[in-house]
């Protein structure tokens, strides 16, 4: 489209760049007077870097039994949506709680390994406050561009997600209070 | 007086209704070309210069014109092989196990 052999790799870094920029702009304008310049040879970096600026808090370490990296995300998005499922697992029983978490697990599955193989284990831990999601690193395989674009894919989704279902919620409460 | 009624379950008028619910895909859809894109940054990374990221404006650019396609192609295959596991293990399943069904 714009007759540039990398176009790809630099709409990819523009995605992610694009929306770090419209969720946390004070953020956004720190890592871009940091690194200046957009240019091929340090987008995987920044990209790396800007991927986990999209997530609420973050913890890194180092699994020395795998020898491999893991991130520790947590998100009000994540937690929201895990709050909105557990309504649904508290009327339906023991059985429908399990079947909510293999569903939360297989959404994280689904975006987070869609188009880049840099995850290569996925687990979720459910608290009562929320949840958190530890992502294990492939030792082989490092696909910055890619995997931060599933990543705002999946952070999109949960928006929407969310806001459909806060929307389903809202007009059952008002057709129950106009009845 | 309260009046209880039984109601059978319809497939036609399921089917047809389900029908009508608008589909939910994640792949975005198809990116348009930028002219603001095409000079203030593939123009510059043609003559071999940076792009600085304090002087781009980001408002002009939504995220469906930074989609690239290839991203797009490959968002589309991966949806279309979980939707095929999916159909082969709700087909394998016997009847009988299927207590609850949840849909993604």
């Amino acid at each position: 489209m714009y007759d540039y052999e990398y176009e790809g790799d630099i709409l990819c870094a523009l995605r992610v760049l694009k929306y770090f920029q419209m969720n946390r702009p004070e953020r956004f304008q720190v890592v871009c007077e940091c690194y200046e310049k957009l240019e091929l040879n340090t987008v995987d970096e920044l990209i790396w870097e800007v991927t986990w600026e999209l997530f609420d808090n973050v913890i890194s370490d180092f699994e020395p039994d795998f020898e491999v990296d893991t991130f520790i995300v947590g998100d009000a998005l994540l937690d929201r949506l895990w709050a909105l499922i557990q309504k649904r697992s508290r009327k339906g029983g023991r059985f429908s709680e399990f079947a909510c978490r293999e569903l939360f697990r297989d959404t994280m599955n689904y975006f987070l390994t869609a188009t880049s193989s840099t995850i290569a284990r996925v687990d979720c831990f459910f608290h009562r406050e929320g949840v958190q999601v530890k992502l294990w690193m492939s030792r082989d395989i490092w696909e910055p561009l890619p995997f931060a674009n599933d990543v705002v894919t999946l952070l999109l989704y949960l928006e929407a997600e969310c806001a459909e279902k806060s929307t389903r919620k809202t007009a059952k409460k008002s057709r129950k209070e106009a009845a | 007086m309260w009046v209880t009624e039984m109601f059978e379950f319809n497939i036609s008028a399921f089917t047809d209704r389900l029908a009508k619910i608008p589909g939910r895909s994640i792949v975005p859809e198809q990116p348009t070309h930028s002219e603001y894109l095409q000079k203030n940054v593939f123009d510059k990374l043609l003559q071999g210069h940076p792009v600085e990221l304090t002087k781009l404006d980001f408002g002009t650019f939504t995220l469906q014109d930074v989609t690239p396609e290839v991203y797009r192609t490959q968002l589309a295959w991966n949806q279309g092989k979980w939707a095929q596991c999916f159909n082969k293990f709700v087909k394998d399943t016997p009847v009988a196990v299927q207590r609850e069904s949840s849909f993604f």
